[in-house]
């Protein structure tokens, strides 16, 4: 029962993966220029379907409406403009169109306490990178489509090595940040901690083996810090204490268990996955603040010689860029 | 707050603008296009940066976004510099006039799904010649 309860979710699970990377590549495959002017109407229905397949299947929803709201319509957008910047014929679309990424992108940032980054890479990417490009196009391909345009190479070689690296990353961080069993399950060890009689710890409980079967289980599962093997070993401590408390019914060392084993889950929960506890106040935002100040503390602190390398290399790009494209004139 | 839900989602979104940029290079045969492409692949990079520095709560991914950035832009300044040199030197920016690069024994590019035909000019009509001009009146222009 147990095999085929696990290869039954596998499948769901692998459904849940492939079906939106399939749709996409099928979409993309059909989108991107052939020669001959093709009717882009099913690439585009194939990809909105992929794209809504994905948001369903590869988002988990956490936060405020607003904020789930929000990161949905930027990451639409960003993705959408992302596959018409691959997919359009004409190069000046195309970096119009990459403009469009990099503003919902910066959205995005923005959505994650990074004020002054959003507004640095609007002005650099899409102010500045855009144009260059444009100029460049102006400057090089007045004719508008030139034979390049019209063609791909190897599209479904290339999509489907793309769908294998996006299938890829999405089961190494499904195996690593799915924590959200954990989570729940820390909240009930902490919940039946706080009860107050014993019959209501028993009932938030619940079946008390299956409870302490899982959470073993996802114990083991988690990777990323070395917590877990506490997480493990505060599992069958209450566990055991659990069986003492059958015993002789001494409520107070077992609360103590589950209430260590709760803040252990949930601690771990929140943060594996990720190599280094990060200190950030109740509502996620950096510890030092959002602000400019405190990036351009750390700039100025921390990140100085970096600073002045990324200088250098400005200063060497632009002396570059002058000596590349000067017409060097013979002289006699 | 489960917060590796919300770092899970940016990564996604990143992951997605990476693979996105990855086709792009791959398949596109303009230059423009192509460094286009790698650009977008830097800005998924740069998502994922400032979702694993509001996860860990300190600033160091924006930081190395920020270098990012300045590098990025040095690489498209000589990346176009060095697309102008080519242009003038073979007056397109398809890279598959510089397959002559390619390893020995590799087939070449070549293009075999017909190009869109160029519509046909309708001939110019042949209008009668007009009549006699018109008598107007002398302009005399008090400039």
């Amino acid at each position: 029962m147990n095999m085929m309860l696990s290869t039954a979710s596998v499948a769901v699970v692998a459904a849940g993966l492939v079906v939106p990377l399939a749709l996409a590549g099928a979409s993309i495959y059909l989108l991107l220029p052939r020669g001959y002017r093709m009717p882009r109407a099913w690439g585009a229905v194939i990809g909105m379907a992929a794209l809504v397949l994905a948001g369903c299947l590869w988002i988990w929803p956490d936060g405020t409406i607003i904020e789930q709201l929000l990161f949905y319509c930027l990451a639409g957008i960003s993705l959408a403009a992302a596959v018409a910047m691959i997919t359009q014929r004409n190069p000046v679309h195309a970096a119009l169109s990459f403009a469009l990424v990099v503003l919902s992108s910066c959205g995005l940032f923005l959505l994650q306490a990074a004020p002054f980054l959003m507004a640095a890479t609007t002005i650099v990417y899409a102010g500045a990178i855009v144009v260059t490009f444009l100029f460049v196009i102006m400057l090089a391909q007045q004719g508008g489509l030139s034979r390049a345009d019209q063609h791909a190479q190897e599209p479904f070689l290339s999509t489907l090595a793309a769908a294998i690296l996006m299938g890829a990353i999405l089961i190494v961080m499904n195996m690593t940040l799915d924590l959200r069993e954990l989570g729940r399950l820390g909240e009930q060890a902490k919940r039946a901690a706080a009860a107050s009689t014993e019959t209501e710890l028993e009932t938030i409980l619940g079946d008390p083996d299956a409870f302490f079967e899982r959470l073993q289980a996802e114990s083991k599962r988690v990777r990323g810090t070395g917590a877990h093997n506490q997480l493990e070993s505060e599992a069958i401590e209450a566990r055991g204490s659990w069986e003492q408390w059958r015993r002789d019914h001494r409520t107070d060392a077992m609360r103590a268990a589950l209430e260590r084993l709760g803040s252990t889950a949930t601690y771990l929960s929140a943060h594996a996955g990720l190599l280094q506890a990060g200190g950030s106040d109740d509502r996620g935002r950096p510890e030092g603040g959002d602000t400019v100040a405190s990036l351009g503390g750390l700039l100025f602190t921390e990140y100085l010689i970096p600073v002045e390398v990324a200088g250098m290399a400005l200063l060497v790009a632009t002396i570059g860029t002058i000596a590349i494209t000067a017409r060097r004139e013979v002289s006699r | 707050m489960n917060s590796t839900a919300m770092l899970h989602n940016y990564l996604v979104v990143g992951a997605a603008l990476l693979t996105l940029g990855m086709i792009g290079f791959l398949t596109r045969r303009n230059f423009i296009i192509m460094f286009l492409s790698a650009e977008m692949m830097l800005q998924g990079v740069a998502v994922n940066l400032v979702a694993f520095a509001r996860a860990r709560g300190n600033l160091q991914g924006q930081a190395f976004v920020l270098f990012i950035l300045t590098i990025a832009a040095c690489e498209a300044a000589i990346a176009l510099a060095l697309v102008l040199m080519l242009y003038r030197s073979r007056h397109t920016l398809d890279i598959a006039a510089w397959q002559d690069l390619r390893e020995p024994g590799q087939p070449a590019t070549t293009d075999t799904e017909p190009l869109e035909s160029p519509a046909l000019e309708a001939p110019l009509p042949r209008l009668t010649t007009a009549g006699l001009e018109p008598l107007q009146p002398r302009e005399e222009s008090h400039v």
